[in-house]
């Protein structure tokens, strides 16, 4: 577990959404969610990073999430299963009362699949291509309407 | 003294072409603010005989096959021998895989590259909880020696190299499991394991999956290293994928260097258990990568070749020969691949494919059409051949023997990137070695930070890239996106299950106790991990006694 991008500024800690970035226990391709999380330090926000691990599944993510609590939960998704690993992801959130939380997703996610995510829950797709500006304001607004509600 | 005038008046020249450059581009202002190469190095209009001042023809360009190797790494290239067209393969299971193995040498492969997938690579087996979602995505599933039988079912193993993208050693024990079973002397078998120190956020990090432990995986790798050179003389113990490096973001003067400095510190770890350099250096090889940028990566695989040749002879006393020459397989770049119009990725294929056959490449991947979202479709991966048939067969480029040498530009730019890797190395040897997890720590953080500067100029529009930045279409597939059987899960379970419940039972107790005393008691690992494979014990299995030990 490694989060070289956790810069803890204490003062600012109440202002400074918190974000928990993560990818599925065996999903190594990490260069896209090391550039989103770069990019949303550089936005003034606060990043955790979960390293690819296989001791680090998906209950362990959500309670990482829980512990930390983040604003929202970014799903970095190359190599593994989209629909697998987030129905599996959402079940687990839910379960452990952070329904709350939104959850948003990037990678490599078949056309065909999208609508079931979004019907299920995830709350952002971001496919390849997206410009990190378009991540951070879509993080920006979900963090907005969660701290509203 | 006639040179000297000659000299003077050139340069003379050169002056003068520059000051009627700068007036021309007054009046009329370049395409660019800033013509940068992808490792910033800033590339002038024009490169002239001044660039090369101090260049010697014999010592630092010399001839294929002699040291040092700027020129290639053999006498004849492929005026005698083409490169090795060898498209990785792998998805589903050991049957699903085979099945395309037989597709793609019916159509003009000439070598096997087998790719696992992530539970495999890093030693889990198809049933184990958080390999849900991952079993036969990236690359073949891989349990127990029946499904290396599978996958290896019609493969001729006396021809040509065996290429096993993996660091498992009980992979290459299913290997030589095989190869006996029909057999093949050990002295004969062929091939490479990519046996690679890897830094952990690239791909399959050696060190998760031990467990976290860095001097264990060292072990691993110098095991695996010890027992090839003293059983398999014609096995590539070691391939250096900086390759992987390079996909997760680095610059092409970074590549030189992070595969550099981890060669030498296998050599090193080999040297500390009494195996000599010459020993084993002439069974590493070189997985590179070759990207966007044409010269540059040209450049690159020269003086790479140079530096490894002069660091070998200079600084760690190689005395073969075989131990300088730097042979690479090189797979195209697959970030600079797009999801976007994917039919454009046939043409960087193309260019990214001649300019690893310009670098000299001993073998060739070309990634497919579809290498930005998914596994190629049978269609799409015979293109990626007929790519290799057309540089090879028709365009003539592999006529001649690197015919980019004297180019004012290409000698130029291959002087500064060797230059700038060995300011790399210098500061990695100033930290440490490549076993320290600080310097791989430095390394990732230097990796990240290069993969976002470029992804930031590529958001401003500094950096083109087709189709994402610039002439942008709605996205479309003119061709079927590959797409795995739903039901392959069931089979390959299945397939393990079978196995776990006709294995004998004691031949397995057997085979896990020599196992765990050999971990223990720091025996090599291999002669029993072989042992286990053959009692049927599977990948997970293994690598968990290897981590209780």
């Amino acid at each position: 577990m490694t989060n070289y991008f956790c810069e803890s500024e204490l003062h600012m800690k109440d202002e400074k959404i918190r974000v928990l970035l993560a990818k599925p226990p065996l999903d190594l391709h990490s260069r896209g969610i090391l550039v989103v999380a770069a990019a949303l330090r550089d936005a003034g926000m606060e990043v955790i990073y979960l390293e690819a691990s296989p001791k680090v599944g998906i209950k362990e993510i959500v309670q990482s999430a829980m512990q930390e609590d983040v604003d929202i939960i970014g799903m970095s998704i190359l190599s593994g299963s989209p629909g697998i690993i987030l129905s599996k992801l959402l079940k687990v959130r839910d379960e452990m009362g952070l329904k709350r939380v939104p959850v948003i997703a990037g990678g490599i996610f078949p056309e065909e699949e999208l609508e079931e995510l979004k019907g299920k829950g995830v709350a952002g797709i971001f496919r390849p291509g997206t410009p990190t500006d378009d991540i951070v304001k879509s993080v920006r607004e979900l963090a907005a309407s969660r701290h509203k509600s | 003294m006639a040179d000297r005038n000659e000299q003077d008046g050139l340069m003379e020249t050169v002056r003068e072409w520059e000051g009627e450059y700068e007036r021309s581009i007054e009046k009329r202002p370049e395409r660019k603010e800033r013509f940068e190469n992808l490792s910033w190095i800033k590339v002038n209009p024009l490169y002239t005989p001044r660039d090369l001042e101090g260049l010697d023809c014999e010592g630092d360009i010399g001839f294929p096959g002699k040291y040092p190797y700027t020129r290639g790494v053999y006498t004849t290239m492929y005026r005698v021998r083409p490169w090795t067209v060898r498209q990785v393969i792998g998805y589903g299971g050991g049957m699903e895989s085979s099945e395309r193995v037989k597709f793609m040498e019916k159509h003009g492969q000439t070598g096997f590259s087998i790719v696992f997938d992530h539970p495999t690579n890093m030693g889990l087996d198809s049933d184990e909880e958080v390999a849900e979602g991952f079993v036969g995505r990236e690359g073949t599933a891989l349990d127990t020696l029946q499904d290396m039988r599978d996958l290896l079912r019609d493969v001729d193993m006396t021809k040509g190299g065996i290429n096993i993208i993996a660091a498992h050693p009980a992979i290459l024990a299913m290997v030589i499991a095989v190869a006996q079973e029909r057999g093949i002397d050990l002295k004969n078998l062929s091939g490479t394991l990519q046996n690679y120190p890897i830094i952990g956020h690239t791909m399959g990090s050696c060190s998760d999956v031990y467990g976290g432990v860095s001097f264990f995986s060292k072990r691993i790798c110098i095991d695996i290293v010890e027992y090839c050179t003293r059983n398999l003389p014609r096995w590539n113990s070691v391939s250096i994928a900086v390759r992987n490096t390079r996909e997760a973001g680095c610059s092409a003067v970074q590549e030189i260097a992070f595969g550099i400095a981890p060669a030498i510190a296998v050599l090193k770890g080999c040297t500390e258990r009494g195996i000599g350099v010459d020993e084993v250096a002439p069974r590493i090889s070189f997985f590179l990568n070759s990207h966007r940028d044409f010269f540059e990566e040209i450049a690159k695989f020269r003086a790479m070749r140079r530096l490894w040749a002069r660091i070998l002879r200079e600084e760690m006393s190689a005395r073969d020969p075989r131990s300088w020459q730097m042979r690479f397989h090189c797979q195209t770049s697959g970030d600079a691949m797009t999801y976007q119009q994917p039919l454009v990725n046939i043409v960087r294929g193309t260019l990214y494919g001649l300019s690893a056959v310009l670098g000299g490449c001993q073998s060739l991947h070309i990634n497919s059409a579809d290498e930005g979202f998914a596994i190629p479709i049978e269609e799409t991966a015979k293109l990626s051949l007929r790519t290799h048939q057309v540089i090879l067969e028709e365009s003539g480029v592999a006529d001649t023997i690197d015919p980019l040498a004297g180019s004012y530009y290409v000698e130029w730019l291959t002087n500064k990137l060797e230059s700038e890797a060995r300011d790399i190395l210098n500061k990695i040897n100033s930290m440490g070695d490549w076993w320290d997890p600080k310097v791989r720590g430095w390394v990732s953080r230097e990796i990240a930070d290069v993969s976002y500067r470029f992804q930031k100029e590529v958001e401003s529009g500094e950096r083109v890239v087709i189709g994402v930045n610039k002439y942008v279409e709605e996205i479309k597939y003119p061709f079927p996106i590959w797409r795995e059987d739903k039901d392959f899960i069931r089979k390959q379970l299945e397939r393990l299950n079978r196995v776990k419940r006709e294995r004998d039972k004691k031949r397995w107790e057997e085979a896990a106790n020599n196992l765990r005393y050999a971990c223990k008691n720091g025996i090599n690992i291999l002669p029993p991990t072989i042992e286990a494979v053959k009692a049927y014990m599977s990948l997970g299995e293994i690598t968990r006694i290897y981590r209780e030990s």
